[in-house]
């Protein structure tokens, strides 16, 4: 059964587009993902605009980390403190983002950087995370035996305004979380996405959070980030296609509640390796359609360059 | 004299195969609006007419002429492939489509063709093409893109022809207007083709068109951007929230239905199982 979606002016296969938000909404349960970075191509796989496809994105992932939040809040795995100190950073950092994008467009460059970033960050970020979960980890000890801090560590450990994230049991400035919002802020303007593919590694390496509150206040602060996202893109560029995200919101709520049941089950270091490999796979397919030739030597022009 | 009288003959007979021509094309649409509704993946256009025996008929929808932009994709460091150039076509149709009793080049020649833009090379010389210096193949590519959503065809064949018994054809043809093609009104042309020549033309609108729900959200969507983005989050904050408990009781649902036969079961053999019991015990009462 097909049904017609009356911003994105197209019409859909409606299982098709269930199954697909069940299956995003699947990550976003049980990795504490968004799912944004998969929602968009995925979309303009099945003749959706780009720019309708990130917009009603960003929309159905309001009811899928709506649902993932709650979840996670009632299992005790939303770190508040933390989550508003990050959320205040990125809100100030996808301001700078869209900014950063004003420019690179004007450039003419915009293009090239979003998917370059879309292989590198992938990359960097599922490698580190790969190689730090499959080698066997050992505390990195001084001559004296004593446990040997990063200058990175101490760096951070001068900072002003340190505090306790009790929830988290870490002990940070309160300028790391909003300094890491707003790189992750920026990073998630120019690549359309709430951020949670990038805010989990840093959270857990450089954090040190525990995954199980990494990943509620992961979701929680995607949650603020795709409300505001498609708020905006709904006033400025009318891109939300609201019967698109409530199919897909439909099943990606489904898809969120199991993952999360799931990511009970699983243990850390599991859960760490499946997020790795998902961001490599992303990195490699991008990578891919990058040095292929592709079959359709021209592409409609929506403004840019 | 004998010359006089031959050519105003000709032209006598000339004047009346035309007036003939003229009185046998006939053209009828079986819809004139397309009504896109919730469940719409396009729409089959039934176009049926008379046309004089012997001639052929060339069939021609089409959106109004408008310029359209394209990037250039090329390869990048000799590594990526990325669009590089925009090119502007300009008085293009963003939707074309032809169909023909018989194969298009066999009816027609290559001047009427370029006259009333019939075909894929007709079309090429009314497109200006800016940006670009191989212009062939970027055309091709252009029709490529075209074909690939839907947008354009040229399908020889397709008109089927039957005479009628006042010597004249009817013809018919259902076109599949894909739901790709985008709200507007299109062009049905219909052409008589005689020694080819294009011999007479009628013209037809047929409207796509969203209606009721489908036309109320895209105008709020379109009219409203913030009353609608705001409409959108609550409804997905509200799908969000009811989704766990709604999923909870569909579990507990599923688990008492599988449940269920189970324990009746139990019930049952419990039951039974108490039956011998009671007889040992009334025997070894006895």
């Amino acid at each position: 059964m097909n049904i017609y979606l009356p911003v994105a002016h197209t019409s859909i296969n409606l299982m098709i587009m269930l199954s697909i938000g069940t299956g995003i909404g699947l990550l976003s349960g049980l990795f504490g993902v968004g799912g944004g970075f998969l929602i968009t191509p995925v979309l303009m796989m099945f003749g959706i605009s780009p720019t309708v496809a990130a917009a009603s994105g960003a929309n159905q992932m309001v009811a899928a980390s709506t649902s993932a939040t709650l979840t996670h809040w009632k299992l005790g795995n939303v770190d508040m403190k933390m989550g508003i100190y990050l959320l205040a950073g990125s809100f100030l950092g996808g301001g700078l983002g869209v900014q950063v994008v004003r420019i690179l467009n004007a450039m003419g460059n915009i293009d090239f950087v979003i998917k370059l970033t879309y292989v590198l960050l992938p990359f960097t970020v599922g490698g580190i995370m790969l190689g730090e979960s499959l080698k066997k980890k050992s505390p990195d000890k001084g001559h004296d035996g004593s446990v040997r801090q990063s200058a990175f560590s101490r760096l951070m450990g001068s900072l002003p305004f340190q505090m306790e994230f009790v929830k988290s049991g870490v002990r940070h400035s309160a300028i790391l979380p909003v300094l890491i919002g707003i790189m992750v802020g920026v990073l998630a303007a120019i690549m359309g996405v709430g951020g949670g593919f990038i805010m989990v590694p840093i959270m857990l390496y450089i954090l040190k959070m525990p995954m199980r509150v990494i990943i509620g206040t992961s979701v929680f602060q995607i949650l603020f980030t795709v409300i505001e996202v498609t708020f905006l893109q709904s006033y400025t560029n009318h891109t939300v296609d609201f019967v698109l995200a409530l199919v897909m919101l439909t099943g990606s709520s489904v898809g969120a509640y199991i993952g999360t049941m799931f990511s009970e089950k699983l243990n850390t270091e599991q859960l760490k390796v499946l997020l790795a490999l998902l961001i490599l796979s992303v990195g490699v397919k991008i990578l891919f359609e990058l040095m292929s030739k592709p079959s359709l030597l021209l592409a409609y022009s929506f403004g840019g360059k | 004299m004998g010359k006089i009288l031959t050519t105003l003959l000709t032209v006598l007979a000339l004047l009346l195969s035309v007036n003939h021509a003229n009185a046998a094309l006939s053209l009828s649409l079986d819809k004139k609006l397309i009504p896109i509704t919730t469940f719409y993946k396009g729409n089959a256009l039934k176009i049926t007419g008379t046309v004089a025996s012997g001639d052929d008929v060339v069939v021609k929808i089409t959106s109004p002429v408008e310029n359209e932009s394209f990037m250039v994709k090329a390869k990048f460091f000799h590594l990526f492939w990325m669009n590089k150039d925009k090119i502007d076509l300009e008085k293009v149709n963003s939707v074309y489509m032809l169909y023909s009793s018989a194969d298009i080049d066999g009816i027609l020649s290559t001047s009427e063709k370029n006259k009333y833009a019939l075909g894929y090379e007709a079309l090429q010389n009314s497109v200006g093409i800016s940006g670009a210096s191989d212009k062939d193949s970027l055309f091709k590519e252009f029709i490529k893109v075209k074909e690939t959503g839907k947008l354009y065809s040229e399908t020889g064949n397709k008109v089927v022809l039957m005479p009628l018994q006042n010597g004249n054809n009817s013809f018919w043809l259902t076109v599949n207007m894909p739901y790709q093609m985008p709200i507007g009104r299109y062009d049905v042309d219909v052409y008589a083709v005689r020694n080819r020549s294009v011999v007479q033309r009628l013209s037809d609108k047929v409207e796509i068109e969203p209606v009721g729900v489908v036309r109320e959200i895209s105008d709020i969507a379109m009219n409203h951007g913030g009353v609608y983005g705001v409409l959108a989050i609550i409804i997905a904050l509200i799908a969000g929230y009811i989704v766990t408990p709604v999923i909870a009781i569909t579990k507990r649902m599923l688990l008492a239905g599988i449940m269920a036969p189970k324990r009746i079961i139990n019930f049952m053999s419990g039951q039974l199982s108490a039956v011998p019991v009671l007889k040992e015990t009334d025997k070894a009462k006895e």
